[in-house]
């Protein structure tokens, strides 16, 4: 039904796809998994139309397609559902899900007979508790992705794409998009399905692939294959080797903790966690998507509402209301947003490491001048310590890869003297060589006495690099893993709750 | 709950009937300052003079719905009332005239949805352009003197002659009217909602994003070419310097009535609510007679009242909506 062939995609720096396939028949679900930056995103925005594939075809009931416009990849049936809702959250739910094709004619449109079959769409899918006239502002976010799918479910499709469309919801709701998904299948329409929750690919699939760093590396039927091969045919050796060089045992940690957290909640997200931070050692914090941990990194940044709780800072208490509130305790927020924490791209490097530090090169007492050498000569030395390569110190910041302006980053806080370094996934969208990279400078970073602190979904990464591994179910601390006990298997049932939490 | 809710009711009277409430108050004080002023002539007689303003604000809330900016209807007012004159003193010929006029419009409303909807450049810095590039036209086609006009039709306009009101009057209904099916009934008014919640999210819907600004921008257009006719006609005259100020006072209206500066809220009731507000405002400080230094004073805290109610109210009702429960089946 659909057939992916050789697809090859790159982007700069990196080999986002390697001849990779996928085969899909109709009335199946079909999972597609693999690790973070294994190429499923692309491998799926090359199917809807997003991106263009550099080398391959593909092929859909025997014939060969090529899309250059997401409307193309619509119209011929296939239909995605991202992770990020693409919800238009000022209209109602039936807009949303008739828009671009709303009822009546070319001018004039039919509202009523738009709403008449919102409701229809939505009684058929058993979603009873949304009202199609109801604004999406007005929903919360569970309800939103249900909108979601059935805005897809309602156009004429032959290919549905799902991208990670639990990770936001519960289990009950869970179960009820499987049931909506097995009344799809049964009418021909082919269901692909991406996910990290392997239980939910060996409950619900049919048949599956795996990716790993862009290669196809497995079609398997899901109905034969245990959790153990699947887990497998993801890591792959060679990656789990390379991740484990990351990581050299260090000096002692500091005997006392640098940071201490008690009862910390955020909001809805993060229930009651405490835990300490020490010198000298890099902890990692995982857990499933939307478990908590991005949240409980970012209310130590003071950008997330409804903060509870104490965090004492060397055995003082510290309130956190904003990120100079953090700056001026020594401790500084990595995102994997690299805007958001205050890149600005079009001005040069050494420009942005300084640029929190102006201060500290003032000339004189009274002139507020800037000593252009003393500032040129910090910024030289940062960009030695952590390893930027770029043309010179003056070189515009865009034209920096994504691995050396996480690093200016970095260079930038080191310069303030911050001694508590947070990081959400810190090798996101960079590529194989830069990683490493990253992780050279986190281990120096550690060994100098600083407490680093990385927020990652990528089980080898944190595997690989951190002391200890900090597990986030649900919004709780539910594990601490120690770098010597740590393993994929281990941490693939703690961040799913397998082993301290019931089933279902 | 109980706070919450009254907070939640707090915010909702607030921004439904703050900005009503306060158009009352103003009411209320010029009436206390001028006994004329709230008399059937004079309330007929505000309508008239900001017939321009009511019916720009008409086109200018379906781009601010989009998340657009219009700067140019001031000048293109005035570029296209030149245009009528000439043509009516050259030819004497009205619907020539009209059409010649609306032949304008579209073109700098065309000229200006091309380039921001096709070239990509950020529609504050086109129709600012537009903004000054039709202006210097006006004032170069004319020397900067007035063009008076002579027609039948000019004393109609000013009369009060259908059923005993203004066909201006009329014509502002009716513009309200269209704009309202427009806006709530067309995919063109769908889509500007679209395109102001999330523009990317509306071009992966399958809509022709680029189509729908310029059509945008044309229906704009439209609009302007009505304000041009019932601003020449009430002058009787191509003015090269008419309406300075004009888009400014209608993105106000369409502000102050609840329209969002990033796009994806506002409509017609909100917008009306805004150019009664600000007609209000305008004919009352003037009759009152300010000098132009305590009008323009005057005028901008008003209308910075208005604005800080409104964002006020708007924080109230998102701060409550913040706090409902998210996810599971709360």
């Amino acid at each position: 039904m659909l057939e992916m062939r050789g697809i090859t995609k790159r982007f700069p720096g990196v080999l986002a796809l390697d001849r990779a396939e996928l085969s899909v028949n109709g009335g199946e679900i079909h999972s597609v998994i693999g690790q973070n930056g294994a190429g499923k995103s692309t491998m799926m925005k090359i199917l809807a139309g997003m991106y263009a594939a550099d080398e391959g075809t593909i092929a859909l009931d025997g014939k060969v397609v090529s899309f250059r416009h997401p409307r193309e990849a619509l119209q011929k049936g296939i239909v995605t559902v991202y992770q990020e809702l693409s919800l238009l959250t000022n209209l109602t739910v039936a807009e949303n899900m008739f828009l671009g094709r709303e009822p009546g004619g070319r001018i004039v449109m039919d509202n009523r007979a738009m709403l008449r079959k919102s409701r229809e769409i939505l009684d058929r899918l058993g979603i009873e508790d949304i009202d199609a006239a109801e604004r999406v502002i007005d929903l919360p976010l569970a309800r939103r992705q249900l909108v979601e799918i059935a805005k897809a479910l309602s156009r004429d499709l032959k290919v549905i794409v799902l991208d990670e469309p639990t990770a936001a919801l519960t289990n009950d709701d869970t179960e009820h998009l499987f049931r909506i998904l097995n009344r799809v299948r049964e009418t021909g329409t082919s269901v692909i399905f991406i996910t990290h929750r392997l239980r939910e690919v060996l409950a619900h699939c049919d048949r599956g692939t795996v990716l790993r760093n862009g290669r196809t590396v497995a079609a398997v039927d899901v109905r034969k294959v245990t959790e153990k091969e699947l887990i497998e045919a993801m890591i792959g050796e060679a990656v789990e080797l390379f991740y484990r060089s990351g990581w050299s045992p260090r000096a002692e940690r500091s005997s006392e903790p640098v940071v201490e957290v008690r009862d910390l909640t955020v909001g809805s997200r993060v229930r009651g966690v405490s835990f300490e931070l020490y010198a000298g050692e890099i902890v990692g914090m995982t857990g499933l998507l939307g478990a908590g941990q991005n949240e409980l990194a970012r209310s130590f940044f003071g950008i997330e509402p409804d903060v509870a709780g104490a965090v004492f800072r060397k055995g003082e208490r510290i309130t956190i209301r904003s990120p100079e509130d953090a700056i001026e305790h020594g401790i500084c927020l990595l995102t994997e947003n690299r805007k958001e924490e205050g890149l600005i791209l079009a001005m040069s490097l050494k420009e942005n490491i300084t640029l929190p530090s102006l201060r500290s090169f003032r000339a004189g007492r009274y002139l507020p001048l800037l000593n252009a050498r003393r500032e040129r000569e910090a910024a030289a030395r940062l960009i030695d310590k952590v390893g930027i390569t770029a043309r010179s110190a003056s070189a515009k910041m865009s034209t920096l890869s994504g691995g050396n302006q996480q690093k200016a980053i970095v260079a930038r806080w080191l310069l303030r003297n911050l001694d508590v370094l947070l990081f959400i996934e810190p090798t996101r969208g960079i590529d194989v060589g830069a990683k490493a990279e990253i992780y050279r400078m986190l281990g120096e970073l550690a060994a100098e006495g600083k407490a680093i602190m990385v927020v990652s979904t990528d089980h080898n990464e944190v595997i690989g690099i951190c002391d200890r591994i900090f597990v986030m179910f649900k919004g709780r601390l539910t594990k601490v893993v120690p770098h010597a006990e740590a393993s994929e298997e281990l941490l693939l049932a703690e961040i799913q709750g397998w082993r301290s939490h019931a089933e279902g | 709950m109980s706070r919450s809710r009254t907070r939640l009711l707090a915010g909702r009277f607030l921004k439904d009937f703050g900005l009503p409430m306060m158009a009352v108050l103003l009411v209320v004080v010029f009436s206390a300052l001028d006994t004329d002023f709230l008399t059937v002539n004079n309330l007929e007689s505000i309508l008239e003079q900001n017939a321009a303003l009511a019916i720009v604000a008409v086109g200018v809330t379906f781009t601010i719905i989009a998340g657009q900016f219009d700067l140019s209807p001031g000048s293109v007012v005035a570029l296209c009332g030149v245009v009528l004159a000439m043509v009516l003193r050259g030819t004497g010929d009205l619907p020539l005239a009209l059409a010649a006029c609306l032949g304008a419009a579209l073109v700098c409303g065309l000229a200006n949805g091309l380039l921001l909807a096709y070239v990509g450049i950020n529609s504050v810095i086109v129709t600012l352009a537009a903004m000054i590039w039709a202006r210097g036209l006006a004032i170069g086609i004319t020397g900067g003197e007035s063009m008076p006009f002579v027609n039948p039709a000019v004393a109609f306009m000013n009369s009060r002659s259908l059923l005993g009101v203004s066909p201006v009057v009329v014509v502002v209904v009716v513009c309200y009217l269209v704009g309202w099916f427009a806006l709530n009934r067309t995919r063109l008014g769908r889509y500007a909602y679209a395109l102001g919640g999330d523009a990317e999210a509306t071009r992966q819907a399958g809509v022709n994003t680029s189509l729908y600004k310029l059509l945008l921008f044309l229906l704009s257009a439209f609009f302007v070419w009505i304000a041009t006719v019932v601003t020449a006609a009430r002058m009787s005259a191509g003015e090269p310097n008419a309406v300075y100020g004009l888009e400014f006072d209608a993105i106000v209206a369409v502000i102050i009535g609840g329209g969002s500066m990033t796009g994806g809220e506002g409509g017609i009731r909100k917008t009306i609510v805004g150019v009664v507000f600000l007609a209000i405002l305008n004919n009352g400080l003037s009759t009152m007679g300010m000098r132009d230094s305590a009008f323009y004073l005057f005028k901008g805290i008003v209308i910075l009242v208005a604005l800080i109610f409104e964002v006020i109210s708007r924080q109230i009702l998102l701060g409550e909506a913040a706090k409902r429960p998210v996810g599971g089946a709360a």
